[in-house]
Order: C-alpha cells, then structure tokens, then sequence
C-alpha cells in the first residue's frame, strides 16, 4: 500500500519547525539569563512550547502522508507522543543554558533530545488506527534515529553558541533556525519512509480515537503558531529588557571598577542619614577598614572624639543647604591614629528632588599639611634666628666699639690737658678728635638701636616699649598713650622681643598707613596671658584687605613677620576694625608659660604727648 | 674721695681712671668688672663713691645697684652707661642713685658728676635727645 504526500502540509511542517527552531534559540537565551524561579518558569514554559512546536511539525507532517484508506488516531497515545516532545525539548533546554557545555555533556544532551525527538515520532506512529498492518524497515528507522540525535546535536551546539543574545545578529538567529527547521523533518520524513503499510481486513480497536477532520489540522495549526509566537514575542521583550539591564550593569561595572581601583581617594557614599553604603579601595587605604567592618555604621566614626556629636552632622547640613561641603581637618584611622585630611561631602539629589543620600571624597593630605608646617616652623626660626642675630650685632656695636669710643672719648679728654702744654694747634687737632669720636658714638648707637631695642635686655619690655613710644611719638607727632602696669616684670627674652617687635611694627603702619592722630597701646598680663591691643583711628583697613591679611598671603612682610613671630611662640594675631568702626585695632595673645604669676594688675599709665 | 670704677671693659676703666687722676681729691680704691664683683668689692672696701656701668655681664648695674643700695645706704652711686634714654634716668632716678652719665660724653661730664654728687646734690641730664 503506497501512501502520497500533500505538498503544501509538508512545506507548513518545515515552517513550523523552524519557528519551533527560532523559538528555541530565544527560549534557550531567555532561560541562560534568568536565574531562581525565573529560570525554571522559562524553562518549563519554554519546554511546553517548544514541545508542542515540534510536535505539531509531526502531525502535520502525518496529515501530509496519504494512504488510501481511513486513518484515525488514538488519542492518549497521541498525547503521549506530546509529553515525549516537551520532555525532549526540557532536556535540551535545561542542557543549552548551562555556563559550560562540554563533548560529553553535549552528546548525553543530544541523545536524550534525538531519542525523546525519535520516542514522539514513533509513539505518534502507533497512535495510527488504519486497516492496515505498519511495518519499519530496520536500516531506515535507525538511520532516523541517528539522524533525530545528529540533528539533535548540531541545535545544542548551535543554540549553546547562540544563547547570549548581546553577541549575536538578528540575521544569524534566523539562518540558524532555518538550518535547525530544515533538519528536523529530514528526521521525520526519514521515519516515514521507514514505514510500510500492509493491508489487514482486522478492524482496529477505535476505542479513544479521533478523525483528522480539516478542523483539526487547523486547530492544530492555529494553537501551535499562537504558543510559538507568544514565546518568541515575550521572549523577545524579556530580552530587551534584559540587554538593557546588562548594558546597564555593565556601566555600572565599568564605573565601580574605576571607583573601586582609587587608591590614593577615600571615595564613598552614604545614606541621608549619614551611615556608609559603598567603601573603595582608597577608603580601607586611608582608614583601615575593611568594607564589610564600615558598611552601615555612621560615618562619625571618622571624626575625632570631640567632634563627633555635633561636626559631622553640621557638614551633612551644609551640604544640603549649599550642595557640598569642604572642609580640612583631622580624621581618625581604624586604629586610632590621626590623619590630616581634605574632605569633600556632596549631596545627592534625584530628578524628583528627593536626597538620595551623599558622595565623600577624603583624601590624606598629612604629608603636605607637615610640609606646610615645616615651612612655618623655618620661616619662623629664621625670624628667631635674625632677631638673634641682630641683637648680637648690636650688643657688638654698642657694647665693644661704643665702650671703646667712650675710652677713647675720655682719654682725649685727658690728653687735652696734655695737650695744652704743647701747643695751640695740638688741643685743635684733639678736639676735633673728640668731636669725630662723639660723632662715631652717636652713628654707632643709631645702628645698633635700629638692630635691636635699647634697654629691653637690661630695663626690660615696660621701660623698653616706653623709651621707644616717646621716641616715636616726638618723630611721628601722633598722639601716643600707652598703658601698662607699672610691675609688668620680666618676661621671657623671646617674648619680650617678639611683643616688642609687635608695637614697633603696629606703629609704623599707623604711621605709615592709617593718618590716625592718635595711637593707643595696651599691655596687660593676666594670670598667665600677655595681651596686647595697638589702636588707632584712622582710616582703618578694608574688607578685602583684611580678608587677605587672614589668609596671610598677600600680607605684607611687617605683618606675616609678626604672625609668624607670635605662632612660633605660640601666639595669636588679630587684625580687627576698631571698636567703633574707626580705624584699625591690632591684638596679640601670648602665653607666658614660665614666670610671673604673680604680676598684679596695677595700670601705671604714662602719656606721651607730642 | 674714695672710688670704685665698674665696668667690664677694660678700656673704659683706664680711662675713667685717667680721667680722674687729673685731681688729687679722688683716689680709685678698685675696680670690678661686673655686678656680682661690684657687690663683693663694694663690701670689702666700702668706697665713698661707686661709678656704676649698667650693661655687664653675670650682673648688671642696675641689680647691682640695688642690691648695694640695700647693703651699703650711705653709698654715692653714680650710673654709667652708653644708653642715651629718658626712661633710663627715669629709672635710676626711681633707684634712689645720686646721678647719671652718659659714656659718650664721660670726658666733660665725669668730673662735673662726681663733683656733684659729692657735694650731696644730684646729677641727672635734663633732657636727651
């Protein structure tokens, strides 16, 4: 009994298969990239639908086949043959979305699919109700067999290549699922071939069968194409969404490995609240610890113990209200050692305006705050060391040649009175002698004074800045008043030198500057601090000016000289407007950490009027 | 008149000891060469004058002197000293010393200033520039 084959179903069945082919593909790519339950839904779903792909392609392909006698079919056999395809289908699923496929995995994977491919063929075969008895021809229905497992391989393979969508065209999803489409009726009609059909005159056993009606073919038809392409089409959404999410994450890779790879910035973030939600390498650098030790605890920890209750919250606060907040201070290790650091907090806002939480940026910058220091602590000892050094030229010049001028001085004297026993002529040349030396006395004192404060060694600083004051007043015809108490006492050679230095420099600007017609200094010396304020009312320093002096900058020599002066005796310089807005006051602190304890604060006030 | 010349320079002794060789009236009993020994010679000799330098090493004049106002009152002292300072004859006047003299011009005014003190008055420059 020969049997015929209606082309156009035939050409249907290889549609169908490679739709079953390209749903594969995406199934296969869906269920790689799912994880957890996700990955078991694709997975069954994507086996349920794939399945019925293939095993449509079957019916179909049977419908195609023609014999000359009725054929019906025997429908739990035939359902059967639909739970053999989906198993199939599963396994290769489950086999292609692995991370590793390796030969022996691929070949126990192909084999389970072509014989799940070859049991749906066969238990569909069987399903036939037909007068007529079915044989298969051995070497033809192994060759199927084979064929269903070679087949079987090439999709896995081929699928396994294909599954990571973001590597692959369009264009070679479809040739691959018209190879695959191609093949797996090859199988089929392999498996028909197989077969002979011999006539019996025994009735089959019609209990459970149905008729291939044109409504079933249909039907079948109609329910495959829709699974298939619901599958493919919300696998094809999953997939955009998912390679945005990669692309996304990528970026996000990409930026965390850059973050995560600074080692010489302490980059994190952390929540509105303030506690740490991401740590770099350069943060566990510069303060030891380990992410997983910081992540969730509140970034005080970083201050020093005095600061913590109320600084870190009022940087969160200014960076709120002005966007970021820089600020340079010390920080604490893990361990507890300090660190000098420059730090920078900014708020993170989302497009709704909600805070999102805070970026800081720390970095150490010990290493150049020392540097900084060390500069100071130079600058100021050769301040010391020129002080110093001046006041030994001057006790050169006023002590040894003035002491030697003053000899000379009186021997002239008395040789005058010799001399007027020789000549007229020799007393001339001896008292021009005498006035030279008085001259020479008088070009040595004024050096010296200039180098260093007369008096401040033997009187000390009252009588000193007293001496000097009367001078300056009748020099600069300024006003002068100068308080201070009448038992200041003795302070320390460098102290005394510096808040003489203070007074000398404050007076010279103001004389030099300010046009002020008078000049107030104050020295007072209260339990163990010197203070001293040098007013004056003149036109007073303006608002850039001073903020310039603050920063020490563009100060001028005068008064960096002073502040360095005073810091490295560890003191401070004010340079404030004057108490009524009029001109300029100056304030020096300074702690006598010594002697005089005991000074009391009587107020001997002398005027120096000019 | 019995003095005692202090001052740490040698040179400045010898001339101060020139100049008053010119009178006969005057006899330099010692010299000390700072404060401490000023003190100790002081004592030892009990001079009727001391000419007194201010700015010594170890001790300067103005402890010194002091200290000898203390020990010895009835003593003339007599500053000496190359600082040309208001405040300075302030000071020495405050000291209770019978007078000052500047260095620079000890070879006309020594002699007027011992004259001076001697005589129970006091010599102190009016004004200094």
């Amino acid at each position: 009994m020969k049997g015929s084959y209606d082309y156009r179903l035939v050409a249907l069945s290889v549609l169908i298969a490679v739709l079953a082919s390209y749903a594969a593909l995406e199934l296969s790519a869906r269920t790689t990239a799912a994880r957890g339950r996700l990955r078991l839904a694709w997975l069954v779903g994507g086996a349920i639908a794939m399945g019925q792909g293939i095993w449509s392609m079957h019916y179909i392909g049977m419908l195609a086949f023609n014999l000359p006698v009725p054929v019906l079919y025997d429908w739990p056999t035939v359902l059967l043959s639909l739970l053999a395809a989906i198993f199939a289908s599963a396994v290769a699923l489950f086999v292609v979305s692995r991370k590793k496929l390796g030969w022996p995995r691929a070949i126990t994977g192909s084999a389970i699919m072509g014989g799940g491919i070859a049991t749906m063929h066969y238990t569909g075969m069987a399903a036939m109700r037909l007068p007529a008895i079915c044989s298969y021809r051995p070497s033809l229905l192994i060759l199927s067999v084979a064929l269903a497992i070679a087949i079987s391989l090439v999709a896995i393979w081929l699928t396994f290549r294909l599954r990571e969508d973001y590597r692959t065209s369009a264009a070679w999803k479809v040739a691959c699922a018209i190879v695959m489409g191609a093949a797996i009726p090859t199988m089929h009609y392999t498996g028909m071939a197989a077969a002979r059909f011999a006539p019996s005159f025994m009735s089959p056993d019609t209990s459970h069968v149905v008729s291939t009606s044109t409504l079933g073919f249909t039907g079948v038809t109609a329910v495959t194409l829709l699974v298939l392409g619901v599958a493919v089409l919300s696998a094809g959404i999953e997939r955009r969404f998912s390679v945005q999410k990669l692309q996304l994450s990528a970026s996000e890779r990409r930026y965390q490995l850059l973050v995560n790879g600074v080692k010489d910035y302490a980059i994190f973030m952390l929540t509105p609240e303030g506690n740490v939600a991401s740590w770099n390498l350069g943060a566990e650098r510069t303060k030891g610890y380990r992410p997983e030790e910081i992540i969730g605890r509140h970034f005080s920890c970083f201050y020093p113990e005095g600061e913590r209750s109320s600084k870190p919250e009022q940087q969160l606060q200014l960076a709120i209200a002005e966007g970021r907040a820089e600020e340079e201070g010390w920080r604490v290790r893990k361990d507890g050692s300090k660190f000098w650091a420059d730090a920078v907090i900014t708020a993170l806002w989302d497009n709704e305006g909600h805070l999102q939480g805070f970026s800081k940026v720390t970095r150490d910058i010990t290493d150049r705050k020392q540097a900084e220091e060390s500069v100071r602590e130079v600058s100021g000892r050769l301040l010391q060391i020129q002080d110093e050094e001046r006041r030994h030229f001057a006790r050169e010049l006023h002590d040894s040649a003035g002491q030697m001028l003053a000899a000379l001085n009186m021997n002239m004297v008395s040789l005058e009175a010799e001399a007027s026993k020789i000549s007229v002529s020799a007393v001339n040349l001896v008292q021009k002698n005498l006035d030279l030396v008085a001259e020479l006395s008088k070009e040595v004192r004024t050096i010296s004074h200039l180098l260093h404060p007369p008096l401040l060694d033997e009187l000390g600083l009252s009588a000193a800045i007293r001496d000097y004051v009367e001078g300056f007043a009748e020099r600069s015809k300024i006003n002068t008043h100068l308080e201070i108490p009448a038992d200041f006492g003795r302070l320390s050679r460098e102290l005394e030198t510096a808040i003489f230095r203070v007074v000398q420099e404050s007076l010279t600007n103001i004389h030099r500057h300010s046009g002020s017609p008078i000049a107030r200094i104050c020295i007072s010396h209260f339990k163990k601090t010197v203070r001293v304020e040098i007013q004056d009312e003149g036109k007073g320093i303006t608002l850039e000016k001073r903020s310039e002096l603050k920063l020490g900058g563009k100060a001028g020599v005068g008064i960096r000289g002073m502040r360095e002066r005073l810091r490295q005796l560890g003191g401070t310089l004010e340079i404030n407007p004057g108490l009524n807005g009029l001109g300029t006051i100056v304030i020096a602190q300074l702690s006598d950490s010594n002697q005089n304890v005991d000074s009391k604060f009587h107020r001997g006030t002398i005027s120096c009027a000019s | 008149m019995r003095i005692l010349i202090v001052d740490d320079h040698e040179a400045v002794r010898a001339g101060v000891r020139a100049i008053l060789a010119s009178r006969n009236d005057m006899e330099v009993c010692g010299e000390a060469s700072n404060g401490q020994e000023a003190i100790e010679k002081a004592l030892e000799l009990s001079p009727d004058l001391i000419i007194l330098d201010i700015n010594m090493p170890i001790l300067g004049g103005i402890t010194a002197a002091k200290e000898i106002k203390v020990r010895l009152p009835q003593v003339l002292i007599l500053l000496f000293s190359m600082h040309q300072s208001n405040q300075l004859v302030r000071e020495a006047k405050l000291l209770g010393v019978q007078g000052y003299v500047n260095k620079s011009q000890a070879g006309t005014m020594l002699l007027n200033a011992v004259d001076a003190v001697s005589s129970m008055q006091t010599f102190f420059p009016s004004s200094v520039a």
